[in-house]
């Protein structure tokens, strides 16, 4: 028996349906703690293996792609020291906060944010558009729409606290 | 027990889910299916043995005009991301 009522409007239009709040989240939860663990997993190999100085070459010296234009920019210098550090510590960083559920929003923007990157640089479209960089994306999509750290996450404390209920622009860092 | 979304919906909610996502649904879905119905090939790229992606021969759309559509629409959806941020959108 379904127990949550979702009363909205969409486009103008009334929608409403009925979702078991429960399963929810549960499953706002599980796929946190999966999405978390991906990415973090990402990030901690590739320090544990190269250390912060990651090979970002074949991502950023690429040309006549989509973004080509602002990747061509970080292939040399401090820009791409930028870019060698930022991989493999933003990727440790965001799964590490999607994982224990802190930051969760800002968490998935800036990994939404890599992962336009990686969708355009990886072009691995020989099963179609809908490949793992575009479910990657959608994920961490899903992670900011569905506020999953609010679910047993270090963001359900932090929401509660007199200095976010003050701020409440800040709730869209959290949840 | 039951939610009730009771802010307003704003065209900033209208522009962002219909442009940002209408952009990613028409390079994803609408395109693919264009693609799948005009014949073989029925995926946009194709791998070498050397492991060089190359636009597979008799694509119909171009997937860079395709990935361009796509990352459009989610550039849009990051931009209401930080505009809902900016001006503190939907919240009491």
């Amino acid at each position: 028996m379904v127990n949550t009522e979702v009363d909205t409007t969409l486009f103008g239009t009334d929608v409403s349906y009925e979702i078991d709040g429960r399963w929810l989240a549960y499953f706002t939860f599980l796929l946190r703690l999966m999405v978390g663990w991906w990415f973090f997993h990402a990030g901690i190999t590739k320090i544990l293996e190269s250390g912060v100085s990651y090979n970002a070459s074949w991502f950023v010296a690429q040309e006549g792609l989509v973004l080509s234009p602002i990747m061509n920019l970080f292939q040399s210098g401090i820009p791409y020291g930028i870019v060698q550090f930022m991989i493999p510590v933003g990727e440790t960083l965001i799964g590490l906060g999607i994982l224990v559920g802190c930051l969760v929003r800002l968490a998935s923007f800036f990994g939404a944010f890599l992962m336009i990157f990686f969708v355009t640089t990886n072009r691995g479209w020989g099963h179609g558009f809908v490949n793992s960089d575009m479910m990657g994306l959608l994920l961490f999509v899903a992670m900011i729409v569905l506020a999953a750290g609010r679910i047993w996450g270090i963001d359900a404390f932090l929401e509660k606290t007199s200095f976010v209920q003050n701020y409440p622009r800040l709730r869209y860092l959290l949840g | 027990m039951s939610t009730n979304t009771n802010t307003e919906e704003t065209l900033a909610d209208q522009i962002a889910m219909g442009l940002g996502g209408g952009l990613m649904i028409l390079g994803v879905v609408i395109t693919g299916i264009i693609e799948v119905f005009s014949g073989s090939p029925y995926s946009p790229t194709s791998t070498l043995e050397d492991g060089t992606i190359v636009v597979a021969e008799g694509v119909t759309i171009d997937p860079y005009i395709r990935a361009v559509l796509i990352t459009i629409g989610a550039a849009i959806l990051m931009l209401f991301a930080i505009y809902a941020f900016a001006t503190k959108q939907h919240l009491d």
